[in-house]
């Protein structure tokens, strides 16, 4: 083993997450590298040094704030049974995000087959609304002299 | 005996309350003292660790017990830490006169370095030490600075923080790795044997 791979090695090692064969390896290596061994025992201080900082610990206004916090938050949704939270074991799928994205999907199906449904049946209401446009044009005019013909008629 | 993570869990699913508090109890130095770690900040570390348990509360019956709770909750915390510090990145600076400096992530009535001896002298570089550690520590990038927290400071093994950070094993053997290099070779003047 060389130094190089030696000092990747020197993490686990500490932590004892080295394999037998490896862990074997790295220490027939340090028996002979003063370099190495100069690194792991720097290593091994500075966790020394660390583990002592003390752990930090919240103050008791932490604890009245959040459990003032939470008493707001448990109000909002709604009061006694009807708390979404208390809903949901009786109707497991009633999940709002998946409810949401459901009724998103389904407004988006039928939104987009009633917009095809319409604009393939526009021409026939157009055409009809054009016939009947025409042959109400032709009764306003009261001088002309054609006759107002069927529409079938006309178009053959 | 006392009741474990998931039984208190379930509890409060049928709605007992005061299984939340035990949790609270339970869990909050923990959440708090990762937090204190990353944001070096105990104003901030204690908004955290609210918006934690904020979200716990929201969210627990979301939580489907693919995982411990306290991976659960771990995962909570580094999310709700990054956004933090992100926010905090985007705020604009405030200059912090020198003279305080060495007292930014600790009130007065906190503990330095455990003292073994009560010299002054002694008292006064351990205090320096501590705050020359938590800088390095601070100055980590994000996600070494987490897993190197959750390693030394809440003992987690590399199996457990590969569940909470969502990657393999090698990667955080190889975090680590970097991690503790990094600050070795910033705190290389004060790890001399004879000190």
């Amino acid at each position: 083993m060389n130094c190089r791979r030696a000092k990747k090695k020197l993490s686990p090692y500490m932590d004892q997450a080295l394999g037998d064969k490896e862990k074997l390896e790295l220490e027939r290596h340090l028996e002979d590298c003063s370099s190495c061994g100069h690194i792991l025992r720097q290593l091994e201080r500075m966790h020394s040094l660390v583990q002592k900082i003390p752990m930090e610990k919240p103050r008791p206004a932490f604890y009245e704030g959040l459990y003032h916090r939470l008493s707001q938050k448990e109000k909002a949704p709604g009061e006694g049974l009807f708390r979404v939270r208390y809903l949901w074991p009786v109707f497991p799928m009633l999940r709002l995000r998946r409810l949401a994205a459901t009724v998103a999907i389904l407004l988006a199906v039928f939104g987009s087959s009633f917009y095809l449904w319409r604009s393939l049946s526009v021409p026939e209401i157009t055409l009809r609304a054009f016939d009947e446009e025409y042959l109400q044009s032709r009764q306003m005019i009261p001088l002309t002299d054609e006759l107002i013909l069927p529409i079938s008629d006309e178009r053959e | 005996m006392k009741p474990s993570d998931e039984e208190l869990v379930d509890r409060f699913r049928s709605g007992d309350e005061d299984s939340f508090r035990i949790l609270v109890e339970r869990h909050s130095p923990r959440i708090f003292n990762i937090a204190c770690r990353t944001v070096r900040d105990r104003n901030l570390a204690e908004d955290i660790s609210q918006e934690v348990f904020l979200r716990v509360y929201r969210f627990l019956d979301g939580f489907k017990k693919e995982c411990r709770f306290s991976t659960w909750l771990y995962r909570i915390t580094i999310n709700v830490c990054f956004n933090a510090q992100r926010k905090r990145k985007e705020e604009p600076k405030v200059l912090i006169p020198s003279w305080e400096v060495a007292n930014v992530g600790s009130n007065p009535g906190t503990p330095q370095l455990e003292d073994e001896s009560f010299s002054p002298q002694k008292t006064l570089e351990k205090k320096e030490l501590t705050t020359k550690i938590k800088s390095a520590i601070d100055s980590l990038p994000g996600v070494l600075k987490m897993t190197f927290i959750l390693r030394e400071f809440e003992d987690l093994s590399y199996r457990e923080l590969a569940k909470v950070l969502r990657c393999s094993e090698g990667t955080i053997k190889s975090r680590l790795c970097r991690a503790r290099e990094a600050l070795r070779q910033k705190l290389e003047i004060y790890l001399s044997e004879g000190l």
